[in-house]
């Protein structure tokens, strides 16, 4: 029977230039699903502890899931590596149509290990796999890259993963970039493919991926995309407006992190909203391989200094970080920046933290001209701006240090300037403010990659008002439910956008459909729990515990000013409270870190024996 | 009097941005501020914004000086002088 695997695993080492393919074994669908699951396994599995992220130890694990390439909506990938920005478990998932591809030349998993002498280039034609000389290719950026080697391997159909300039010198949050510009960015994963002197991956495949219940998938889709078409969210609001549409919502409740977290309302937020977007701006709707939705906006300024600048977005969090943060409520210089950071290959959210904390320190004169190679980076200066951007992107004078993003940055800048620093577990935060949103304040401080607002994606219930956004109380359990949840979408793997179409049955009915497996809502809920606990697990061997699942002592200290948010900040004793119970749910010990007897019941004996040491410590 | 700003297709449907609403002692919840607006805009902003039966489509939250109107008594939620009503496609996050 099919089960919409292709059933192989392909892995270059570019060390040795030594290609394999290998099946994909039936046991790790079962316990993993694909995407998320199987990438975190095979990581957590290969990677030697405490190996530097942007050595040739280090992998980049492509893993699509049971979804890509089927008439069933879904992102295209998922990345996994150590991520050199935080030196923990990094992830990143990417829509467009690079793993559709990948899927169709026949590999559900392509792993690329080791580090090339010279620039190099993988090219997987189908069942042929080569590595060819990059050479000419470096030092081109992220669209230029595209076109050339499309042109030279004459299809343009083909699909290419390829890093900009950032990539190349390892820039810490450097992003992979596949179609035109859609990023796989954060936590740094064209820094891990720069380090393997990997200009790009083409991919062309042509096989054909087969269901395991297609007549009865077909049936499912047709009432499931009238499902889509009546829910607000995927039937309205995303195609409508897209994720800009949050602007005005978050503004209005004074949590839009403006002024480099210390505001929570941009002043004149409405040049930045959807609504001006549409009216100035966007040209065309896009969507992924067999999406209804169509959230994804293409924009391209049509007038005054930016002229020209085109790119698919800006979105929500690129609204937030490249002008909340800095203060720039000029749209046209918002998608000159976001076009700019997508040419060099570098994820927009940390580019704008790093550029507004940078701002936040010369406002506090931390810092002055003669550290800023002359640029006046004041808050609103939307041409200092664009010039950081680009000197982080090709490390030059004082953009070498913001390359490392704002955790390292601080420590290197010094003079109290780590007090002002916004991360958690060194990753820069998604644009929403912890301090009026308590159930996104704990999930973004456990989400394994570090200040993520996917992982658990408790926010998007804060902010339409599910859940009220001020409760510390049973946020905890929330927050479980939709980590396993969303950890089963990123293994199939899901865009988060359908959130409110798959409910637990619904998606465990899909799972049934495209794999044959037969699970129950609870198999798939075990599914989820244990790769919440693999990637803690990574992280915990590399010494991530309580302490680390904590916002900024600032968050804890300065109120909000804005809004409906004005006064609140989050109260340490409840904060606490929250976290404890999080880790009782989870079973974890009071420092965080995952108990055998847990591991145990999910199938992760082996784990267990590694974090021995590491649990006996607290006993003790 | 109370201040209803509006966003998303509502401010093509209203031809403004903001507006000033007279309210009376008694007649002082969101639901009679959006009676004033619907007899006074007709029938686009009852498309628009109410579903058949009459409900607030799910699309549109209401805030009343940032606060969701769901975490309070929704429609009958009191107003005082000077609030501000936002009417706003809701927040979906990204």
């Amino acid at each position: 029977m099919p089960t919409a695997y292709a059933n192989r695993i392909l892995r270059i080492n570019l060390s040795n230039g030594n290609v394999t393919k290998k099946p994909l074994p039936e046991g790790l669908t079962k316990q993993w699903l694909g995407g998320k699951g199987i990438g975190t396994w095979l990581l957590y599995n290969e990677l030697k502890l405490g190996i530097n992220p942007l050595s040739p130890e280090n992998e980049l694990i492509f893993a699509t899931g049971p979804a890509t390439g089927t008439i069933v909506p879904h992102k295209g990938f998922i990345l996994c590596y150590k991520s050199p920005l935080t030196s923990i478990y990094g992830s990143s998932s990417c829509g467009g149509f690079f793993g559709d591809e990948l899927k169709r030349a026949g590999y559900d998993v392509l792993i690329v290990e080791g580090r090339a002498e010279k620039p190099a280039c993988i090219w997987i034609n189908d069942e042929e796999t080569q590595i060819k000389n990059a050479e000419h290719l470096w030092g081109k950026d992220a669209f230029e890259t595209n076109d050339i080697v499309k042109e030279e391997l004459g299809d343009e159909e083909i699909k290419v993963a390829r890093i900009g300039v950032a990539g190349e010198k390892l820039v810490k949050f450097a992003s992979v970039t596949t179609d035109y510009s859609r990023v796989a960015g954060r936590c740094g994963p064209g820094a891990v493919m720069g380090s393997k002197n990997l200009k790009a991956i083409a991919v062309r495949g042509t096989k054909t991926i087969e269901v395991a219940k297609l007549d009865e998938l077909i049936e499912f889709m047709r009432q499931f995309l009238e499902m889509v078409k009546k829910t607000p969210s995927t039937g309205t609001s995303y195609p409508t407006w897209g994720t800009p549409g949050g602007v005005n919502g978050a503004n209005l409740m004074g949590v839009f992190p403006t002024r480099y977290w210390h505001k929570g309302t941009l002043q004149d937020f409405e040049k930045i909203n959807a609504e001006t977007m549409r009216r100035r701006i966007v040209i065309k709707d896009k969507a992924c391989y067999s999406c209804p939705v169509n959230c994804s906006k293409i924009s391209k300024v049509g007038e005054g200094p930016y002229v020209g600048a085109i790119l698919e977005g800006p979105d929500y969090e690129t609204l937030y970080s490249l002008g909340g943060l800095p203060e720039i409520n000029d749209i046209d210089a918002i998608v000159a920046a976001h076009e700019l950071c997508d040419k060099l290959g570098m994820d927009a959210m940390t580019a704008g933290n790093v550029v507004a904390f940078a701002m936040d320190c010369y406002d506090k004169h931390i810092i002055t001209n003669k550290d800023t190679d002359g640029i006046e980076l004041t808050y609103g200066n939307q041409e200092a701006l664009v010039q950081m951007i680009e000197k982080i992107g090709e490390r030059i004078g004082f953009g070498d240090i913001l390359a490392e993003g704002v955790k390292e940055a601080a420590k290197r800048i010094g003079k109290g300037a780590d007090y002002l620093a916004v991360h958690i577990k060194g990753l820069e935060p998604a644009g929403y403010d912890g301090r009026g949103l308590k159930g996104a304040a704990l999930a973004f401080a456990l989400a394994d990659r570090g200040a993520d607002h996917l992982t658990g994606s408790v926010y998007t219930y804060e902010m339409r008002g599910d859940i009220d956004r001020l409760a510390y109380e049973g946020k905890a359990a929330f927050l479980k439910d939709c980590e396993e949840r969303f950890a089963v979408f990123d293994s199939m793997v899901f865009c988060r956008f359908l959130r409110d179409v798959y409910p637990w049955n619904t998606l465990t009915k899909v799972v049934q459909l495209l794999t044959g497996l037969e699970m129950s809502e609870n198999e798939l809920q075990i599914i989820g729990e244990g790769i919440v606990n693999l990637a803690r697990a990574f992280s915990a061997r590399e010494g991530i515990s309580r302490k680390d699942d904590y916002w900024p002592e600032r968050f804890f200290k300065e109120p909000l000013p804005d809004a409906a948010s004005k006064g609140m900040m989050l109260d340490r004793e409840k904060y606490d409270a929250m976290l404890n119970e999080y880790y009782a749910l989870r079973g974890w010990n009071e420092n965080g870190i995952p108990s055998a007897e847990r591991l145990e019941r999910l199938r992760l004996g082996h784990v267990a024996n590694h974090l021995k040491d590491l649990n006996q410590k607290v006993e003790s | 009097m109370v201040i209803v700003k509006v966003f998303g297709n509502l401010k093509t449907i209203l031809k403004t941005p903001e507006l000033e609403i007279k309210i009376g002692s008694k007649d002082n919840t969101v639901n009679s501020v959006l009676n004033i607006l619907t007899k006074q805009f007709g029938e686009p902003l009852r498309r628009e914004l109410l579903d058949s039966t009459g409900k607030i489509k799910a699309a549109y939250s209401i805030f009343v000086n940032g606060k969701n109107i769901v975490l309070s008594s929704g429609l009958s939620t009191k107003l005082g002088e000077n609030d501000v009503i936002s009417i706003l496609p809701v927040v979906e996050g990204g």
